[in-house]
């Protein structure tokens, strides 16, 4: 339920808790802001529509290293503080599992340094809403030879799998809860089969075929591949279809990216970052039309 | 091909919108980009006095919203340094404010604010200026005869009947700037913030085509990548400049 500052959100009844967003007047709770009513048993609130990333545990996030701290890299994730990577939350080369020593802590911008993006997950949210992340499943890293593209945070939902690859297309994107969304070119099978049979499989998730060490090498082997043309093109048309999805409030996940990718197939990618083209898709997608011309002459006659 | 799919001399789409400010006597909105929302967006507004001689003078505003200059210190040193090179922009063009009898003349200021940074940002701003500047009326004033009462200080103008056409003023000496980047050696026009760009050089253009200024912003341009960037800029800057010059829209 949308609701706009002043609309009712639930009448005062005893035990009834006021959350985020609410205030007491007359015998109701009373919206004072614009956005989601949430209730939880006897918890009413309101999410605002806009609004930096606020996180919860175990939401994916893509974000950009903007520092190398003590034992500790910062990533920007959209959120109102920078988010904290932990050196002991990352997996070391060579799947090595032991205590971080002194030269790993001299290492640090060999594993992740500025400019870098990365894919990680929310480990705990502190009271201030500093974010902690880590990097625990194998999947996750270093991001290289590919682009983001933000998105309002709010369009993206918990989804089952957050590694979209786009069937065909030959892309694959990493949709980050943080709004921010990674686009490249898909990893061959091949690629990540041959290094599931020398190296064998990782521990524990299903979706991590491989162990740490493998997905950075084949991570490595995507971006040290320069693009072909066709390649290029077809990222850069699923970036814009993100974006129009993101400038039109439509959600963002594998399918409504596809359809947009595929309605705009008829004309160049850059095309589609013009206001007209891109309201055009939007409209489509929503399935709104503009109402026919009625030919008045003829029906007035008529009536 | 770059990562929204431009090539690397293609342009982002922009709008120029006049006449938005009723309080003063000129103004545009300028936005680079915004056809899937956000973008760079630029306000003029020009007002006016009369006073003795000619002067036109720019100040720039960072807006609280814009995210992309960083902290407060970052964005003073931003407005200030846009202030002299908007300042530098007009140069050329000062001598086209019109002047009343042989002493007094209009003193302009323009007042810009960025409401929002996406890349582009002297593009929007000269153009929010020249679209200003051509959408500007003053109201027709002539010298008046000296006082016989020595002992005012009014300086000695009257203005014409409300009839009187207004005065505009023409911008076609006034420049707009077009920026391009050296990004890993090949120049693109019109970089958003995922194009980092070693180097950036600023082209100022003037209508029909002549470039009259060149400024080296940031990093170290080889050559013949500037000398690249001077050819390409009257492309790139037509149609702003066209868009800035068009005849107002009526209040």
């Amino acid at each position: 339920m949308i609701c706009v500052p002043g609309d009712d959100v639930a009448p005062l009844q005893d035990g009834l808790m006021r959350g985020h967003g609410t205030y007491a007047h007359s015998n109701q709770l009373v919206s004072c802001g614009a956005g989601r009513i949430e209730r939880v048993n006897k918890l009413a609130s309101v999410r605002p529509v806009r609004g930096r990333y606020t996180g919860s545990v175990g939401d994916l996030v893509v974000g950009e290293i903007v520092e190398v701290a003590h034992r500790s890299w910062k990533v920007d994730v959209g959120s109102t503080r920078k988010a904290t990577l932990a050196i002991t939350s990352v997996t070391l080369p060579d799947d090595a599992q032991r205590v971080r020593t002194h030269e790993d802590t001299l290492a640090m911008r060999e594993l992740f340094k500025e400019g870098d993006v990365v894919v990680c997950e929310v480990q705990a949210v502190n009271a201030d809403g500093q974010l902690h992340l880590h990097m625990k499943s194998n999947r996750y890293g270093l991001l290289e030879n590919g682009c983001v593209v933000r998105v309002n945070q709010h369009l993206v939902r918990r989804l089952k799998h957050h590694f979209v690859e786009l069937p065909d297309i030959n892309v694959e994107l990493c949709v980050g809860h943080n709004g921010r969304v990674w686009v490249q070119r898909a990893i061959p099978s091949q690629w990540i089969e041959a290094e599931a049979q020398d190296g064998g499989g990782g521990a524990g998730e299903a979706d991590a075929l491989l162990s740490a060490e493998a997905w950075r090498r084949v991570r490595k082997r995507h971006s040290a591949l320069p693009l072909e043309d066709n390649e290029r093109e077809a990222c850069c048309r699923a970036r814009n279809a993100v974006a129009v999805l993101g400038s039109g409030g439509c959600v963002v996940d594998g399918d409504s990216i596809l359809k947009i990718y595929r309605a705009s197939l008829g004309d160049a990618p850059s095309k589609m970052l013009t206001r007209a083209v891109a309201q055009k898709l939007v409209a489509d997608f929503l399935g709104e039309r503009a109402p026919e011309p009625m030919d008045e002459g003829e029906d007035a006659m008529q009536l | 091909m770059r990562s929204d799919g431009r090539q690397p001399l293609e342009a982002r789409e922009f709008d120029i919108e006049t006449n938005i400010l009723v309080q003063c006597w000129g103004s545009a909105r300028c936005v680079v980009g915004g056809g899937l929302g956000g973008g760079t967006e630029c306000l003029a507004a020009v007002t006016a006095q009369i006073g003795e001689g000619t002067a036109c003078g720019v100040e720039v505003e960072c807006s609280p919203s814009l995210w992309a200059a960083g902290d407060d210190r970052a964005k003073l040193a931003l407005q200030e340094r846009l202030a002299r090179e908007a300042d530098a922009w007009l140069t050329p063009w000062r001598a086209a404010i019109p002047k009343i009898g042989e002493k007094l003349g209009w003193h302009l200021v323009i007042d810009c604010i960025i409401l929002s940074d996406d890349g582009g940002l002297r593009e929007a701003l000269s153009c929010a200026i020249r679209a200003a500047l051509a959408s500007t009326k003053l109201p027709a004033a002539e010298e008046a005869l000296e006082a016989s009462d020595e002992t005012t200080e009014a300086l000695p103008f009257s203005l014409l009947p409300a009839e009187t056409p207004p005065t505009t003023l023409s911008v076609d000496e006034c420049p707009v700037v077009v920026t391009l980047a050296v990004v890993g050696g090949t120049l693109l026009a019109d970089t958003t913030a995922d194009e980092p760009a070693d180097a950036m050089v600023a082209v100022a253009v003037a209508a029909g085509g002549a470039v009259v200024g060149v400024d080296v912003l940031c990093g170290a341009v080889p050559p013949a990548l500037l000398r690249e960037a001077v050819a390409a800029a009257p492309a790139l800057a037509a149609p702003l400049l066209g868009a800035s010059s068009l005849a107002p829209a009526p209040r």
